[in-house]
């Protein structure tokens, strides 16, 4: 069982890369206009920050966001068919001796989210390199740059894992690829509703709004808002953390329900 | 006589498929939403106030349009009918059908057949957009959807690759735009079935990778290039400055070869186990 997941981890590993090269891509086209502030901050807070606040011309939000969207849409699509190919092949062997479906599909979250994290981490990774190649970027304070990065990771990764654990849960349920439709129509939907609520407090529920993180109220961003645009009044880090949690925990009891009711044996692939 | 009797049968097939419906549905939905948002906004507006039909068209200066020529453009049509032809591989059946007729017939009245069901994914959506348009808004008017003109003064125009049409048949315009899109759907199949004959890959692979390919396009180019090279800026009818109609016609056509291409060597010359 150990050995069959670190087969797969490679697998997906190796799919996982094609990340960096959109990185390099994001970092190149922002360090042109870093020329006032030359830190690595401000590189974070363009790339992976989020749209700026207020968005006058719904033009300009769909153009910026196809940077943010771009990353999304790749990484679901690497990682649509994780839980179903798995259950596909070895549902049989596995779940015929153990009973335990709710542990393999824990198993198989803990992987996706690992997966996930180190998408963003191998992005961050190559911005961090491009930055310096490039532009010979520094600190300006490491405190409030490590703020910036782990923040950034945490919502970005977060919300990602959302949508990829949306899609594999559907993929068990209904196939592949309406599971990849309807996750690209949830992402595109989700993520165009903010430019229609950008001045009502529903912005703040959105789940697309969670990822930005410079529309947070935050302190340690004040000294950037002249670089990085407004934020939303109230709109803290800790309750997008804790709204993107309780995202994840529905998603993961629907997702336990849907694995426990699966027939094994009828579960031949509809891809 | 053979070849149109497949025709026939996979035009039968292709509006028998739950997949095209689902799709089909999906793309009018999301067209009549900007309509209901439209009469949302202009109801009880004076007729005098509301711009011209041609303008309110989804295709023309619309959030939902761009969202769907950003996005679902390539998904949409590829999932459609394009991956048939991978599932009868990865099912066996096209031992049986090739055994009743000429593998060249089918492969082609296939591909024929998938490139009609692309266009129609968009086309029919659009057109259909269009045609609500009439029933709120006028045929021709002195007002803007950028605002309040006054008669006098034209719709900015100078940035559309095709003003002239624009300034005397707006509507046709409109329809080179739909069909232009529809181009577009019809390609992201095509490349779907091209796809399917070089073996080994997933359904998801078959069906996403059109929608991916077009998307890292339009991200890398735009951000390397300019706007004028990212293909989405092509099919909005508003217009976007700088751009070259040639190099929306040569990457048509360009795809349309290599897709063609892969489907001959790898579909129609390729000897497998029943033609050896």
């Amino acid at each position: 069982m150990g050995i069959h997941r670190i087969r797969i981890h490679k697998k997906y590993f190796f799919k996982l890369l094609i990340g960096m090269f959109l990185a390099y891509i994001v970092g190149g086209s922002v360090i042109p206009i870093l020329s006032e502030g030359p830190y690595y901050e401000h590189l974070f807070l363009i790339s992976y920050g989020g749209i700026p606040l207020p968005v006058e011309d719904w033009r300009a939000y769909f153009s910026l966001l196809l940077d943010s969207l771009l990353s999304q849409l790749l990484l679901t699509f690497l990682l649509a068919n994780y839980m179903s190919d798995d259950f596909s092949t070895c549902s049989v062997y596995i779940f015929t001796r153990s009973n335990r479906k709710g542990v393999w599909f824990a198993q198989k979250c803990t992987d996706l989210f690992f997966l996930v994290a180190l998408y963003y981490v191998l992005q961050f990774a190559v911005l961090l390199f491009v930055g310096r190649v490039l532009a010979r970027l520094t600190i300006s304070d490491p405190a409030v740059f490590w703020y910036i990065v782990l923040s950034e990771l945490f919502l970005t990764a977060m919300l990602s894992f959302c949508y990829v654990l949306t899609v594999n849960v559907l993929s068990l349920k209904m196939g592949v690829h309406y599971a990849y439709l309807s996750s690209v129509l949830l992402i595109v939907i989700f993520s165009a509703l903010p430019m229609l609520f950008q001045n009502s407090a529903a912005v703040k529920f959105l789940p697309f709004s969670q990822s930005m993180l410079i529309w947070h109220d935050s302190k340690k961003l004040v000294p950037y808002r002249d670089f990085i645009g407004s934020s939303i009044p109230h709109f803290t880090i800790l309750s997008s953390f804790l709204y993107l949690l309780i995202m994840i925990v529905i998603l993961l009891f629907v997702g336990i329900s849907i694995v426990n009711n699966m027939e094994i044996m009828g579960s031949e692939r509809k891809d | 006589m053979e070849f149109t009797r497949l025709i026939r049968t996979e035009i039968r097939s292709l509006l028998k498929r739950t997949e095209f419906l689902v799709v089909m549905t999906i793309s009018l939905v999301w067209m009549v939403v900007p309509f209901l948002m439209d009469c949302a906004k202009y109801y009880h507006t004076e007729i005098t106030y509301i711009p011209p039909a041609n303008e309110l068209w989804v295709g023309f200066d619309n959030h939902a349009g761009q969202a769907y020529y950003m996005f679902l453009l390539p998904l949409l049509p590829a999932l459609a009918y394009a991956d048939t032809h991978y599932l009868n591989l990865k099912t066996g059946m096209y031992k049986s059908i090739y055994t009743h007729c000429r593998k060249s017939n089918y492969i082609l009245a296939k591909g024929i057949v998938i490139l009609t069901s692309g266009f129609l994914i968009v086309f029919l959506p659009l057109f259909l957009n269009q045609l609500l348009c009439f029933l709120i808004a006028p045929f021709q008017s002195t007002r803007h959807n950028l605002g309040g003109w006054p008669a006098y003064a034209s719709y900015p125009s100078d940035m559309m690759m095709f003003e002239s049409l624009f300034l005397r048949k707006p509507y046709l315009y409109n329809l080179l735009y739909m069909v232009m899109a529809s181009a577009m759907g019809s390609m992201a199949a095509l490349l779907s079935y091209a796809i399917s004959f070089l073996g080994g890959q997933s359904r998801l692979i078959v069906i996403a990778v059109p929608m991916i390919i077009y998307v890292i396009w339009n991200f890398t180019t735009e951000f390397l290039l300019g706007v004028e090279y990212s293909l989405y800026a092509y099919l909005y009818g508003r217009g976007v400055g700088g751009l070259k109609p040639s190099y929306f016609f040569v990457c048509m056509v360009l795809c349309f070869l290599v897709c063609l291409a892969i489907v001959l060597v790898k579909g129609v010359f390729h000897k497998d186990e029943l033609h050896k």
